[in-house]
């Protein structure tokens, strides 16, 4: 109360969170597995299309947050109050396909870094599907949260490794502003991961939430608004150096990675012989992250929209749908896993892509809300956010339909 | 005016509408009702017409019949009168369906998927929404699958229907400046469960609903939130309508809740309010919040040790009204040391020329103002007290702390709402 300069920061401070955290867990199982496999694989030959990937996830992060502040609704109820049941039941129908494929996802990401501590995940996997069940619907979440959002900050150790990696650096910078493209089913497959593995449906209705629920006002939305372009820039800079420590010890080698273990290799310039432990310890904290949040994150969208009863202070009577969902979605998520042989770098991998060729119809969306002055009156997008955006939705579909031609062609490389 | 029986706005949407004569004249796009009433009622529908493509307000004079297949005019199709609609005209279908209204039979916030109207006397009035999984299934066409499907089983699905008449709307989707629907309901509700409400809509409802609430409501219903959301509203409602809760509630909830808000607006709070309060909140926030001193209130009745039992119920009549509990009676001397303390119902039992000091009990037990609020309540458990005094190192009496402040260390933690997201 008597320190009104210390207050600024404070306010910062409380305000802080959705977007950062949303962006530090964002780089969970199929992130981490998409951004090592594009370097691994191409070398430094993606990392221009990082960089506009970048600036799109800020200006799609920055619309969500503004939606939420100014209307103070989520948007999936955004969706059902502006478009009506049709269009409602289509976008939670494209949201819950996306958020199974990540749910799938990230249990493949906990399977795997237990693996490389040589626990099957026939053990695991049902171990951790109950925990994680009873984790969130106790209410005994919250504390448990930190220690994995703490643990997800070993992914900076990727800095530090791209530079102890000696990568060439005329040749990042290169291939940082000069675009380079193949038309190839592979390549196509990864530009579309990478790209839906940034941005992603699930993170705006998480994000919006968030916001809505912090009932954060215009008046503190440049705080807010920080948050967002901080966490975007920090989640980008990670995939950055993902990628460039995945070029630099990969790359030249031949790894193309097909085990998590493999993927490891890239922090070995910074943690030598404990490069196996660190990745495993990251890979399992951002997982089981993304595993906690994602099927509740989905219930609550979905019941919202369609007027269902919702959360989990809520007994099981009281709101069977939701829970019904939710555990649904943790069950399917941890039993693809089980299946035997399945290669989990492609389950990350593929699930990645899934999210990207859906995620344009969620941003149309968005755009038409965030456009429609009787909502957010003079806070509608810029032209530079609309151009941005479109181009995103755009420039996915546009991939997708190459990669459909490309599988008819069958130019499978 | 004709209307077939009862029906829902889904089943007339995109219906034809004729003239007299059959001519074909456009399709039903939205109803337009007034409100005011229990049940708001029909004045005309939004009609696209054809000939002129646009669309336009034919009012409820005008039509003859309303029926699912098509909508019939009275008069020819050259003589019907269209208006155009204003835009604060409130709308059935853009302004209330898929939004979220209150319950208020059942106390809970609940999305609109369908809506019935129905004719009373001369009206067509809006008599209930649907918020169950019919309502959904007709919405998409698909009703007709699940009855076929429930008639294999010889069940019949019921509706989930909420008469207009325990419905609040919320101000949701309306653009800014229409009609508010005034609060029926709402205020005659139990203040936990006004509270309960309030913690299920979007942050400017709150605002809005808890503006409309009457400041007696409103100062009970701002106890039972969490003091995320209290910081909220008492930032968001204007100043006069925030001292006015105030002014209603105890001064120890007050310095919780002054505690949370940003101190300029505390402050600002603080100097308008009346002076003796104010010195009693500032006295308050001046201890820590989880401690017996941030727990206390000031309003405890004490009295001198030299009373009658006659004169102290005399006194009680005039301080009562203030205080927040009236079960106990501390009996301090002439320095304001806490001497001992009374029951009320050792007080009334009591023949009236006894002194007080004579029947009191002198061993109290007091906690310091330091003392942690866990510690508190584990006092007030372990002595089964209402209320236990916090007395300063001279034993001087600073205020009490009630069963209620600390109930929630007692109880285990199932009565609390938590409300939704991780974030």
């Amino acid at each position: 109360m008597r320190f009104p300069r210390l207050k600024r920061i404070w306010i910062f401070l409380a305000i802080l969170g959705p977007g950062v955290i949303a962006a530090i867990a964002g780089n969970d199982a199929g992130g981490t597995a998409t951004y090592s496999i594009v370097g691994a694989r191409y070398g430094y030959h993606m990392l221009w299309m990082l960089v506009l990937v970048g600036i799109s996830l800020i200006v799609i992060q920055e619309m969500c947050a503004r939606m939420g502040v100014i209307t103070g609704k989520g948007l999936s109820d955004l969706i059902r109050e502006e478009f009506g049941l049709r269009w409602t039941l289509f976008a939670m129908a494209v949201l819950l396909i996306a958020n199974v494929a990540v749910t799938i996802s990230e249990f493949a990401g906990i399977a795997a870094s237990l693996e490389i501590f040589g626990i099957t995940r026939y053990l695991t996997i049902p171990f951790m599907v109950v925990l994680i069940w009873f984790l969130m619907t106790r209410g005994t979440y919250k504390g448990v949260e930190r220690i994995f959002i703490a643990m997800c900050f070993i992914y900076f150790a990727y800095i530090f490794s791209g530079f102890l990696a000696r990568p060439d650096w005329e040749l990042v910078f290169k291939h940082t502003f000069v675009p380079s493209f193949e038309l190839d089913l592979n390549f196509i497959l990864i530009s579309i991961a990478m790209i839906g593995t940034t941005v992603t449906p699930w993170m705006q209705f998480y994000l919006q939430s968030s916001v809505v629920e912090k009932g954060i006002k215009m008046k503190q939305y440049k705080y807010q608004k920080w948050d967002v372009i901080l966490g975007s820039i920090v989640a980008v800079i990670i995939a950055f150096f993902i990628v460039i420590a995945c070029s630099a010890v990969l790359h030249p080698r031949g790894i193309i990675i097909h085990e998590a273990k493999e993927a490891a290799l890239a922090l070995r310039p910074f943690a030598g012989g404990y490069a196996a432990a660190l990745f495993a310890l990251g890979l399992f904290a951002s997982s089981t992250l993304g595993a906690s949040i994602l099927p509740l994150s989905s219930s609550y969208a979905i019941c919202e929209a369609f007027g269902w009863e919702n959360g989990i202070s809520k007994k099981f009577n009281e709101a069977p749908v939701f829970y019904a969902l939710y555990t649904a979605l943790i069950l399917i998520g941890g039993g693809v896993v089980l299946f035997p042989k399945l290669n989990l770098i492609n389950v990350m991998l593929f699930s990645q892509t899934t999210n990207g060729i859906l995620f344009p119809f969620i941003l149309i969306f968005m755009l038409f809300l965030v456009n429609n002055r009787r909502l957010m009156g003079q806070y509608v997008n810029s032209k530079f956010n609309n151009l941005v955006a479109w181009a995103t939705a755009l420039v996915l579909i546009l991939l997708t339909i190459l990669l459909i031609v490309a599988t008819f062609t069958g130019q499978i490389t | 005016m004709v209307l077939f029986s009862e029906m829902f706005v889904s089943e007339l949407k995109g219906v034809p509408v004729v003239d007299r004569l059959q001519e074909p004249v456009g399709e039903i796009r939205d109803f337009v009702l007034t409100v005011g009433e229990v049940f708001p009622k029909i004045t005309g529908l939004l009609v696209r017409v054809y000939d002129k493509a646009a669309d336009l307000l034919v009012l409820m004079g005008e039509i003859d019949l309303i029926g699912k297949q098509f909508v019939v005019t009275k008069s020819l199709k050259e003589r019907i009168v269209f208006a155009k609609p204003r835009a604060d005209e409130l709308l059935l279908m853009r302004d209330v369906l898929d939004k979220q209204i209150v319950d208020t039979e059942g106390a809970r916030v609940i999305r609109v998927n369908d809506l019935k109207l129905g004719k009373i006397e001369q009206d067509v009035r809006l008599i209930a929404a649907d918020v169950g999984f019919r309502g959904l299934l007709r919405r998409l066409g698909l009703l007709g699958i699940l009855d076929f499907m429930f008639g294999l089983l010889r069940k019949k699905v019921p509706d989930t229907l909420i008469g207009w008449d325990h419905v609040e709307q919320l101000k949701t989707g309306r653009a800014k400046g229409m009609i508010t629907v005034p609060t029926k309901h709402l205020s005659e509700m139990h203040p936990a469960d006004i509270a309960n409400i309030i913690s299920q809509v979007h942050s400017e409802e709150r605002t809005a609903i808890f503006a409309s609430l009457s400041d007696k409501t409103a100062a009970e219903s701002l106890h039972e939130l969490e003091p995320k959301i209290q910081a909220l509203l008492l930032t968001t409602v204007d100043t006069k309508k925030a001292l006015g809760i105030l002014e209603k509630m105890p001064a120890d909830e007050v310095a919780d809740v002054l505690g949370d808000i940003p101190s300029e607006r505390a402050e600002e709070l603080l100097r308008l309010m009346k002076p003796k309060k104010a010195t009693q909140i500032r006295k308050l926030l001046s201890h820590p919040e989880e401690t017996a001193g941030g727990l206390m209130t000031t309003e405890f009745i004490a009295m001198p040790r030299n009373l009658t039992v006659q004169q102290t119920i005399e006194k009680m009549r005039e301080l009562a009204p203030d205080a927040e509990t009236v079960y106990y009676i501390y009996v301090v001397d002439e320095a304001e040391k806490l001497a001992g303390v009374l029951s009320l119902r050792f007080l009334i039992i009591s023949p009236p020329e006894t002194l007080i000091s004579k029947i009191m009990v002198k061993d109290v037990i007091a906690v310091d103002p330091e003392m942690n609020q866990r510690q508190v309540a584990e006092v007030i458990s372990k002595y089964n007290l209402l209320a236990v005094p916090v007395v300063d190192k001279d034993n001087k009496m600073l205020g009490i702390v009630t069963v209620d402040d600390v109930v929630d260390f007692i109880l285990p933690p199932i009565s609390r709402r938590i409300r939704h997201m991780l974030g």
